[in-house]
């Protein structure tokens, strides 16, 4: 029987934990053989919301959509999931995790995936195929129970509607350090958008660890091509109203996303009880498409750029971090409705840089059960708002066979 | 290596700090340039501009005194303005139109509430999508007669016209460089401009549109969820900015032209509308098009009843118990048949139940598009008075 988290004292192993630093993220099978099944719960009370318009969370200048969902006031259950692995001794493995994210969302398969792995003396080789999040940079597996702060980097909301995750097939060559990684989408997921409309992504990867001191870095370049990709966050069919008052009006996009991006995680201790971390990521996105409704059409070039930064230091079962994360969103709009049609998406975005910056506390109470306050300063919009949020994250393995 | 992630680290934190300057350029190609005044709100397109008959202030004013001259008619007792009364949102509260000489007009007047707008003009004419062609129609048709120029009498009338002292400098201005200006070609480009003009965006559901939460009711706003809703259906047809699926601006690049059939009549349970009225059937001869008619805009409509093309439905209450039953039910007479069941029906007038309130509040958030200014405007009023 194997252990999946083997963490004798609350030091640096669960400042590992609670920092969201592990190199692989709760999507990816572990190393362990045998089955094991775990489940996270992350629920927050906030005294506010993200501010909306028009009853939709709208980050100016970005063409939203997947499932780039706004943190309400009130509690929320920001994830709950429950997921099965299975690795054999021949490198055989699979997972199948149910999960819900947001507050908003029915539970759903969120992973269902097997594959191999293969060692071939210079290299591993893997090679996953099914339903599974990108892993072209790790926060894109991660969601609330394992992340620092409860809220989905900005940067992930605003290109990759939050995560990508889809159907389709991983193939990994590691050797040493490094880890190539090609991933191949059927296109369900944003950027992309169903019906044949492919995206796939390739990463190299650096995992390296000198004593105590662990990094994860690096690169990675995503295409996806959608066609006929409209905001359906809040329509639950896919059909809205296409009315100036209805609440979600009513566009489609066509083009290409490219997205570039580079990511370093550093985390290391002081002493015994004494942890850091530090934390980088930085997109850039090209898009080249063309946005239209049902009597406008307009090209959309768009030259955007965003990352966050964040670190945290923990002593013993206390942690205090720090994040900021910013957007520079570049729109080139064209077209004889290029006025109206910039209103109508949330494209015109009045020169305004997005913004947030979030101060935690975390007091991990036992090693599955954790409590965080955070205080995020919000200028997303124009207007700025502050929030504070006090949560629960229970993170647990249920069965280790 | 460290020092090379670090170095990484640095350049990541440096570019995030320093990335910046988020814009949005705009290129609409010279699509929102005008010298004219049009009377618009904010995220309201410009409406197209022929090419043939640009807005000038001057012809607006020529065509407004001559819209409302009754001079330019055969017998000199009509003028546009009879069927179309500014109080009225340019409608004439009749259940159909009579004409100069007492025809009377199988139709009901329509509003000319941006009209600038209309992808097609009248109420079933797929191949009318100008104003310029569509008055050839009031000024000189025979079947009905409507302002009664022919042949007869049309010197006559542009001799009226020239002895109207103030049109001289009104036709120069509009018109400069010709050496004989008066003519029905200038007239109705001149008319044209003033009915193009006639826009109306300054009712309080464009006020809370933009921003001002007071401008409607609790209960209109109650009534514009009943409207954008599934439910009701109603923005399928009357959506967009000027309640129409039938609209036309300078930013459009798929031009849709529709017409409903709303199941108003289904005589002898064949689908059949009355023979003089049978909407866009008349146009094409295809069976499928019997009975469907543009879907006007719904701006002033609490001021331009009766409503439907011939009139036949005498208030906005009884409009919308007709669209709750999902058409109408005439039980005795020539054209007893259950609309309800017209085959020709549109998918989108399938019924719905209201309560009382939601009646109510329904009505009311129609109400919240009149807009007062436009039937008050002086800009818009009758200069001869």
């Amino acid at each position: 029987m194997n252990r999946v988290y083997p963490l004798h004292s609350i030091g640096f192993g669960v400042s590992l934990l609670l920092c969201g630093q592990f190199a692989y993220a709760h999507g990816e099978v572990e190393t362990q053989i045998g089955t094991q099944v775990s489940a996270a719960v992350s629920a927050t009370w906030r005294d506010d919301g993200m501010l909306l318009q028009d009853g939709r969370w709208q980050i100016p200048g970005v063409l939203m959509g997947g499932e780039a969902y706004p943190v309400e006031e009130g509690t929320t259950v920001d994830e709950a999931r429950i997921s099965v692995q299975h690795r054999t001794a021949d490198g055989v493995f699979g997972m199948l995790q149910v999960s819900s994210h947001d507050g908003v969302s029915d539970a759903e398969i969120h992973h269902a995936y097997g594959g191999v792995e293969f060692d071939t003396g210079p290299m591993f080789i893997t090679v996953s195929a099914g339903r599974m999040a990108a892993a072209m940079t790790p926060a894109n597996g991660e969601h609330s129970s394992d992340r620092l702060f409860s809220e989905t980097p900005l940067p992930m909301d605003a290109f990759l509607g939050r995560q990508l995750n889809d159907d389709g097939v991983r193939l990994t060559l590691s050797a040493g350090p490094f880890q190539l990684g090609l991933e191949s989408w059927q296109g369900d997921g944003f950027p992309a958008n169903g019906a044949g409309d492919e995206s796939g992504d390739v990463y190299l990867h650096y995992l390296e660890r000198w004593h105590a001191l662990a990094l994860h870095a690096g690169m990675w370049w995503l295409q996806a091509d959608a066609e006929d990709r409209a905001d359906t966050r809040y329509t639950a069919s896919g059909h809205s109203h296409g009315s100036i008052t209805s609440d979600a009006p009513e566009y489609w996009f066509d083009g290409r996303t490219e997205i570039s991006g580079v990511f370093i995680r550093l985390n290391g201790d002081f002493s015994r009880n004494w942890q850091w971390s530090v934390e980088a990521q930085y997109f850039q996105v090209d898009i080249d498409g063309v946005i239209w409704d049902n009597t406008r059409q307009v090209q959309w070039i768009a030259d955007n750029n965003g990352g966050w930064l964040q670190a945290s230091v923990g002593y013993g079962d206390h942690q205090v971090g720090v994040r900021w994360e910013r957007l520079a969103l570049a729109n080139n709009i064209t077209g004889a409705a290029a006025h109206n049609m910039a209103e109508l998406t949330g494209l015109y975005n009045l020169k305004h840089d997005p913004e947030r910056t979030g101060l935690l506390y975390r007091w991990q109470l036992r090693p599955d059960f954790a409590l965080r306050f955070e205080a995020i300063e919000d200028a997303i919009q124009s207007d700025s708002v502050q929030r504070f949020a006090l949560g629960m994250i229970w993170s647990v393995d249920l069965i280790a066979l | 290596m460290r020092g090379l992630f670090s170095a990484l680290t640095l350049g990541m934190v440096l570019g995030l700090a320093g990335c910046g300057g988020s814009s949005t350029t705009l290129d609409d190609g010279g699509a929102n340039q005008t010298s004219f005044a049009w009377w618009l709100r904010d995220g309201i397109p410009l409406p197209l501009e022929p090419a043939a008959n640009p807005m000038t202030e001057a012809k607006f004013q020529l065509g407004r005194h001559l819209f409302y001259d009754v001079r330019l008619s055969g017998n000199g007792t009509q003028s546009c303005a009879t069927c179309h009364h500014q109080d009225k949102a340019f409608t004439d509260g009749l259940v159909v139109a009579i004409g100069s000489t007492g025809d009377q007009h199988p139709r009901n007047s329509q509003t000319l509430t941006n009209v600038a707008y209309n992808a097609t003009y009248t109420w079933a004419n797929p191949a009318l999508i100008s104003i310029e062609a569509q008055m050839q129609t009031p000024l000189f048709s025979e079947h009905p007669v409507e302002q009664g120029i022919d042949e007869s009498n049309q010197d006559e009338v542009l001799q009226r016209i020239l002895d109207e002292p103030l049109y001289a400098s009104l036709f120069a201005a509009a018109f400069p460089n010709q050496g004989s200006p008066v003519t029905f070609p200038n007239i109705i480009a001149a008319v044209a401009s003033f009915v193009r003009g006639l826009t109306s965006f300054n009712s309080p559901f464009d006020a809370f549109q933009l921003g001002d939460r007071s401008a409607l009711s609790a209960s209109a706003q109650r009534g514009q969820a009943l409207f954008f809703s599934e439910a009701l259906e109603c923005f399928h047809c009357h959506g967009g900015y000027n309640f129409s699926d039938s609209t036309l601006d300078r930013a459009i690049a798929f031009v849709e032209r529709p017409f409903h059939n709303t199941g108003l009549y289904n005589i002898g349970g064949t689908g059949a509308f009355p023979v003089d009225n049978q909407g866009l059937f008349a146009a094409t001869g295809d069976p499928s098009d019997m009975g469907k008619f543009r879907a006007p805009t719904l701006r002033n409509i609490e001021l331009t009843a009766p409503y439907m093309h011939d009139g036949s439905i005498a208030t906005l209450a009884d409009v919308v118990d007709f669209y709750a039953a999902g058409g109408r039910n005439i039980e005795t007479g020539p054209y007893a048949g259950d609309g309800r069941l017209n085959p020709f029906k549109d998918s989108f007038v399938n019924g719905f139940e209201l309560t009382a309130e939601e009646k109510s509040d329904l009505i009311a958030f129609l109400q919240s598009l009149t807009d007062q200014e436009f039937v008050t405007a002086s800009r818009f009023s009758n200069p001869w008075e």
